[in-house]
């Protein structure tokens, strides 16, 4: 997907009223952020200062699949619609990270959400604090966009003083249509304990794609390593054969070549 | 523009290719569901392990930031995630005795204690045997789900998700070690001095039926009384004791000198039975027990002080 860093496109009125107004505000040192007190003061410590919250949605109409009653298949045709939503939302916070003139974006949630007023509609929201390096050091991914990372500002700190930064979010997706059993089947184990090697085939399969395809978008951001995966089920109203696997974690490279931490001690926190 | 109803030569040509992928898929997937049936893995995940092994380039894990740190302060290096899936269909539990439920006492349901235990065994076997073919020591941060879908009646899922790392600069071991412990639990075993040997993990589901002093103890008039529902509690004590029993047979086994991390899952379901001519309350009881088995590393370790601090997380 195409990228430009001053776009606005997608943005409403407001947003960018808003975006204008951050934009002097920043002059001023003024920020919003969803950070804690304790990732705002750890981000700082890292050498960055928030800028502002920044936040990219989009509104997508699933299209309909037809689906084999009886047969385990993927479901490209929502595959690619969920995949093309959460990278429109990423793609319009970056946009707006870049508008901030920001170097990346920390504690990025995405998020999918349904409303009664729309059967076949889901709104994809992408929401973070756009960071700055205070001595303006180069933190962009690759590609130019500004980096994007789940982490929160502890792990963002622990990341970069262990030598490494995050490059981006990376993420996959396989949404599989579960086989329904037929009545033969049904008969053959009546009673018995026993595996069933097709369901198992069809769930091990749609994790693996999503895994697999994250793996691929982590190689191709240049990444050393993905930490922090997690591996999220959801049917989002489709019925309870059709499932969707979404994978996604922080891409990561090193910043310099000794990853030495200084050996950790045995503490008792003093917090209840 | 070709005519109605005929193919130009570059569309059938693109059809003919579609129509082999699809059947290539189909080849895929059957050859998936035998080598599942037969407790392997599907296509799929050995094609990318496989992979992964030739062109170690990059990492994937579901390590925290810390925990990955830390993995590889205690001198490993993590190569791939790797999971395992099993769903399993759980057959009807004939019960000793007469009509169903009624007229014996408490025993153990092994129909279902026995699925249980089978499909985490082939869930966690199917993990080891990705993690041996990405070449790794251990496999850590294991986390072991149980699932139930609408759309399988009786089946359960049991899938097993964690981190394969290998040690640093040696040859891989031929069995890799697996853990559910998180990977500060994994740095902090170690250098106390300890290396884990294995999960162990049990399934044991009980039925107590209701003895008369408990029908009489939970009807309108024993309700008055206080008084302890003796075969009830003695039914948990069983169904522990047999999860238990089983967990410390498996660390036995692989010569472990004690089991830690140990999550312990308990479910009672009540079970209403008509009588005739009344009705009584039968309770069925689960325990999942999983956890570590650990051994002593041979040396002196010392015992690190622990500081007193503030934490900013």
């Amino acid at each position: 997907m195409s990228y430009d860093p001053a776009s606005l496109e997608g943005v409403p009125t407001h947003g960018r009223e808003r975006i204008e107004r951050a934009r002097k505000a920043e002059s001023r040192g003024f920020f919003t952020s969803d950070l804690t007190v304790n990732e705002f003061l750890l981000v700082r410590q890292a050498g960055f200062d928030p800028l502002g919250l920044v936040v990219g949605t989009s509104i997508y109409h699933i299209g309909y699949q037809q689906s084999n009653w009886s047969q385990n298949q993927e479901m490209d045709v929502l595959t690619q619609a969920m995949y093309h939503a959460r990278e429109l939302a990423m793609t319009r916070m970056e946009e707006e990270a870049d508008q901030l003139g920001a170097d990346g974006v920390v504690g990025v949630r995405l998020e999918v959400g349904r409303y009664e007023w729309g059967a076949n509609l889901a709104e994809f929201i992408a929401i973070g604090t756009a960071v700055k390096h205070r001595e303006g050091e180069l933190h962009r991914a690759p590609n130019g966009r500004p980096f994007t990372s789940d982490l929160s500002g502890q792990d963002f700190w622990t990341l970069l003083s262990a030598g490494y930064r995050p490059v981006g979010m990376v993420m996959g997706n396989c949404v599989y249509h579960v086989a329904h059993q037929g009545l033969r089947g049904w008969f053959k184990q009546i009673g018995q304990n026993q595996e069933m090697p097709n369901f198992t085939q069809a769930l091990y399969d749609a994790r693996e794609l999503a895994m697999e395809r994250m793996q691929a978008e982590g190689e191709q951001a240049g990444a050393e390593g993905i930490v922090g995966v997690q591996l999220h089920e959801r049917s989002h109203g489709w019925g309870s054969h059709v499932i969707e696997f979404f994978a996604v974690g922080t891409g990561i490279v090193p910043i310099r070549a000794d990853h030495e931490i200084p050996q950790p001690n045995l503490v008792v926190t003093l917090n209840d | 523009m070709p005519l109605f109803g005929r193919k130009s030569g570059d569309e059938k040509q693109q059809g003919d290719d579609q129509r082999a992928a699809q059947e290539q898929a189909l080849r895929d997937q059957q050859a998936s569901i035998d080598s599942l049936a037969a407790g392997g893995l599907p296509t799929q995940a050995t094609r990318r392990l496989e992979e992964t092994r030739k062109h170690p380039g990059m990492f994937t894990s579901d390590l925290s930031v810390d925990e990955f740190l830390l993995v590889k302060e205690a001198g490993f290096q993590p190569i791939t995630q790797v999971m395992g899936s099993s769903v399993y269909h759980v057959g009807f539990q004939r019960m000793m005795g007469g009509s169903r439920w009624a007229g014996f006492g408490s025993q153990e349901l092994t129909m279902v204690s026995g699925a249980m235990n089978h499909a985490r065994a082939l869930a966690l076997g199917r993990l080891d045997q990705e993690a041996r073919l990405a070449g790794a020591d251990a496999v850590v941060g294991v986390r072991v789900t149980r699932g139930e879908y609408d759309w399988a009646a009786n089946q359960i899922e049991f899938q097993t998700i964690g981190t394969a790392v290998r040690l640093t600069g040696r040859e891989p071991a031929s069995e890799p070690t697996l853990t559910n412990l998180s990977g500060q639990d994994f740095w902090k075993l170690l250098r106390a001095g300890y290396a884990p040997r294995g999960i162990v993990a049990a399934t044991s589901v009980f039925y107590v039926a209701a003895s008369w002093v408990t029908q009489n103890a939970t009807n309108w008039l024993g309700g008055v009384y206080n008084q302890e529902l003796q075969d009830f509690t003695a039914g948990l004590y069983q169904a522990r004791a047999s999860a238990m029993g089983q967990v410390r047979r498996q660390a036995a086994e692989t010569r472990a000198g004690g089991i830690v991390g140990m999550v312990i899952e308990r479910h009672e379901r009540e079970v209403e039975l008509d009588t005739g001519g009344g009705s009584r309350t039968d309770m069925i009881f689960t325990f999942h027990v999983m956890g570590t088995a650990i051994t002593p590393i041979p040396g002196d370790h010392p015992a690190p002080n622990p500081e007193f601090v503030v934490p900013m997380s």
